[in-house]
């Protein structure tokens, strides 16, 4: 069990009683699951099966459930009714400890990696290796045990002294698969284990869960990637509102029917029309450099304009973005309508009307526990404030409101505590507040990642409306796709360098970027950006 | 890459010889307890001798301890209030139930070691399955407890069974005991930090959810660190009881601060989960220091108490320097 090399499992099962369901290698099934938080059902009636042998996928829109289906299956919460079956065994997943006997094993999206433990302790918690007598851990054991894990799952870059807080988003991930695996699970769960990681490292992810399939295990992929569903999954099974409404071979399902699905209603376009950048421009860096991060470049926005900053990850993006929005120091000149300008500060940047969105909604952007309506107005309590004297809790009230409809978020829910909200959700909370800040230029950071496709549309349609009156948008995104259709200009950065600009009112492709990300075109088109 | 680290290296790592293990911007304490201790030696030259400094130690013995206690609770991202309480309650039965100098009740020495213990179990119990905060469970227990030994014995006094003075003013061998005191302290951290408990600890304080995620019992947990944090306090009376031949009930309050003092200044992180008992002892030593110059300088005593807050500011300060330069927040 301790082996983490994947070894095929004995084709038949040690036979317990099998009563219920269809038997031995039946792998599991979930039969009218439900779960309510009061009021509110979040799973109802919900069916699953997932065979041995093959890789599963979940589809939905956030807030369909499977977050709280997956957190069912790991015994992180108890569901009010239902039959969860495993081989046609009955389980009860009264605790994580219950779903760990049973080898069922989850790669959360909120990673379960201690931050301040180091690599080798997280990845070996669950048993420690004990000293004879002593009963003290064994560094010298645990970090062998460590190292012998990493290298079979072909991580071997990592040292497992590390402490996890030091690595980053995407290694973290790929440590939380390695844990799973180290039991060989009969039931690997990954909740958009992909999100945080790019092609490669996808990959390997996706490498792991097909050798896991094959070794007999159920594997349950969730993800919003719908070309990485389609390439990877065997069978399918869309929730929505908490129910279960679909399942099938994702090629018995086409895009458009998929979406549909989902949503309950056709969407019509991912990315709404939007009327063309005007001339004007409205921000204008001149020798904009990060030392050792970026630049120097120049670069100009227009009014009305969504620019979008693409290319692989880390070569230099995050630093440009930051920079605009004030938050580390930069050499350069920046011009806003005209006027020079020197901000120092996210605050002053802010009073100039910049406005970063940043990546992580859960660390940087929320406050979990207050209420949807505060988080909107928490950075703008001043102006709030300034008009009223004191917070005016009916002015609070409908500038919130406002600002919610225009995400597309439920104004009824307003009070709630934005932990109670899913990931897409959250995100439109994060904008929401930026809008409020009456933003000129408004700088979104890889907004979409990881969140659903309902979600996405909804915040595409609210920054057509945004560029329609006149805000300037610079977009980085690590979704070329979504660069290419939503953006006027997508300028591609590599090496910390300008690589190229890429006009998208003309043919451009996905390719196109990708071809100036890798540096495998020129930088022919390299225009005064 | 590094998974390919020389065994040689990987032996030393492994064994805790590596100066990596020491945390970053704990050197700055390092160095300023160097600073003191030279400096102290200086004024005092007939200081650097082993019974002198063992006299300072036994004097920190307390302190250490209270200190210990306190980082624990610190480290699972809590606080421990009572810790000064806890100990003068032990230290007055000490004082008043052994049956004087002559130690005639020794045996209850079990149950008062005990009772230390199960005044930490009652916080662990508030805090862990009561659902209260820490500060606000220890505040009620400080009080309870600094109460309850002002009733044992109302003013200074009783007497301490020369048994257990003789153990804390004694020798062990040509070094004096309080060496062994304070070798013991570390010694229960070495061993803790490479137990599952204090695994479990440092999870729990780093990120309970996430500890519980990985099926580590959190209530358990925090009921054991209360507990041993209690347990540890009441030693401490014990300790305190025997230096002074007498029992304090009104001394707690003067160690409480302190002990969280030190555990700042040693580089336990007051967020949880990074930390250690080590480090902590490091803290105490530089307030004892300070105080032990200040006297050999023959300042007002009210110089060492700033200079104890000076030295509190000045770590954190050095230690965040880092931070504040390059400007590392993120957006």
């Amino acid at each position: 069990m301790t082996g983490s090399g994947i070894q095929p499992r004995p084709a038949a099962v040690p036979a317990d009683p099998p009563p219920f369901g269809a038997g031995e290698a039946d792998g599991l099934r979930v039969t009218g699951l439900g779960k309510s938080y009061g009021q509110v059902t979040v799973l109802e009636g919900v069916d699953l099966h997932a065979r041995p042998g093959e890789i599963h996928a979940l589809l939905g829109e956030n807030g369909a459930g499977k977050s709280t289906l997956m957190k069912v299956l790991s015994g992180v919460i108890h569901a009010d009714g239902g039959r969860i079956a495993l081989d046609g065994r009955e389980l009860t997943l009264g605790s994580p400890d219950a779903a760990r006997a049973h080898r069922i094993r989850t790669v959360f999206q909120e990673l379960s990696l201690v931050p301040d433990l180091g690599v080798a302790e997280n990845l070996l918690i669950e048993r420690l290796p004990r000293q004879r007598f002593v009963g003290t851990i064994g560094r010298r054991r645990l970090v062998r045990e460590a190292n012998a894990l990493l290298e079979s799952a072909g991580l071997d870059g990592v040292d497992p002294r590390t402490r996890v807080a030091e690595l980053s988003l995407a290694v973290r991930q790929q440590l939380e698969l390695v844990k799973a695996l180290r039991v060989d699970p009969s039931v690997l769960i990954l909740d958009e284990a992909t999100s945080a990681l790019g092609p490669s490292e996808s990959d390997w992810v996706l490498a792991h869960a097909r050798a896991q399939a094959s070794r007999g295990a159920v594997v349950i992929m969730i993800s919003h990637r719908i070309a990485e569903v389609r390439g990877h999954a065997d069978r399918l099974t869309i929730l929505r509102s908490g129910h279960s409404v679909a399942t099938g071979a994702p090629n018995a399902f086409d895009d458009d029917a998929l979406i549909e699905q989902m949503l309950g209603r056709r969407v019509e376009r991912l990315y709404p029309a939007r009327a063309p950048a005007r001339e004007r421009v409205v921000l204008r860096a001149k020798g904009l450099h990060v030392p050792g991060s970026f630049g120097p470049q120049d670069l100009e926005l227009r009014e009305g304009e969504i620019l979008g900053i693409g290319g692989l990850e880390g070569q230099g993006q995050r630093a440009l973005m930051t920079a605009l929005a004030g938050a580390i120091p930069f050499h350069g000149e920046l011009e806003l309508n005209g006027e020079s300008v020197s901000y120092r500060t996210p605050r002053q940047a802010i009073r100039n009307g910049i406005v970063l969105v940043p990546e992580d909604r859960g660390a940087e952007g929320l406050l979990l526990s207050h209420s949807i309506r505060s988080n909107i107005a928490l950075s703008s309590v001043e102006k709030l404030r300034s008009r009223m004297r004191s917070i005016d809790a009916g002015a609070e009230r409908e500038a919130t409101e406002r600002e919610a409809r225009a995400v597309g978020l439920d104004v009824r829910r307003m009070g709630e505590p934005a932990r109670n909200l899913s990931g897409g959700n959250q995100q439109k909370v994060v904008l929401a507040r930026a809008l409020l800040t009456e933003p000129r230029v408004l700088l979104l950071y890889d907004c979409t990642r990881g969140i659903d496709v309902g979600s996405k549309a909804d915040i595409m349609a609210a920054l057509a409306q945004l560029t329609a009156s006149g805000v300037a948008i610079v977009y980085y995104s690590s979704d070329a796709a979504e660069l290419v259709h939503l953006c006027d200009r997508v300028l591609v950065v590599r090496s910390r360098r300008i690589a190229g600009v890429l006009d998208c009112a003309r043919a451009t492709g996905e390719e196109d970027i990708l071809h100036l990300a890798v540096g495998t075109r020129g930088d022919e088109e390299e225009e005064a950006a | 890459m590094s998974a390919v680290a020389t065994p040689t290296r990987e032996k030393a790592r492994a064994a805790g010889i590596s100066l990596k293990r020491l945390p970053r911007g704990q050197w700055g304490t390092v160095l300023l307890l160097a600073a003191l201790v030279v400096a102290d030696f200086a004024v005092q030259p007939n200081l650097a001798d082993v019974d002198q400094i063992g006299l300072l130690l036994q004097t920190a013995m307390p302190a250490v301890l209270l200190a210990a206690a306190q980082t624990l609770a610190v480290l699972s991202r809590g606080v421990d209030l009572s810790v000064g309480s806890v100990m003068v309650t032990t230290n007055v039965l000490v004082a008043t139930k052994l049956g004087g100098i002559d130690g005639s009740h020794m045996g209850l020495i079990v149950p008062i070691v005990a009772v230390g213990a199960a005044a930490g179990l009652i916080n662990g119990a508030l805090i862990a399955y009561g659902g209260l905060e820490p500060f606000v469970a220890t505040l009620a227990s400080w009080a309870i407890f600094n109460g309850v030994a002002l009733l044992i014995l109302p003013t200074d006094g009783g007497a301490v069974p020369t048994t257990i003075t003789n153990l804390v003013i004694g020798k062990v061998g040509p070094i004096p005991s309080s060496y062994v005191g304070v070798a013991i302290v570390l010694a229960f951290w070495w061993y803790l930090r490479r137990s599952p408990l204090g695994v479990r600890i440092l999870a729990v304080g780093s990120d309970e959810s996430r500890a519980f995620l990985n099926g580590i019992d959190v209530r358990r947990t925090k009921l054991l660190v209360y507990a041993l944090s209690g347990l540890i306090a009441g030693l401490a009376g014990i300790y305190l009881a025997g230096a002074t031949s007498s029992g304090t009930p009104a001394a707690g309050d003067g160690f409480l601060l302190p002990s969280l003092a030190a555990v700042v200044i040693g580089g336990t992180s007051l967020a949880g989960g990074r930390g250690g008992i080590g480090l902590s002892v490091m803290g105490v030593m530089v307030l004892t220091f300070i105080t032990d110059l200040v006297t050999n300088l023959q300042l007002p005593s009210w110089v060492a108490v700033v200079a104890n807050a000076a030295m509190l500011l000045l770590v954190v300060s050095l230690r965040s320097l880092p931070n504040v330069l390059s400007r590392k927040e993120t957006p």
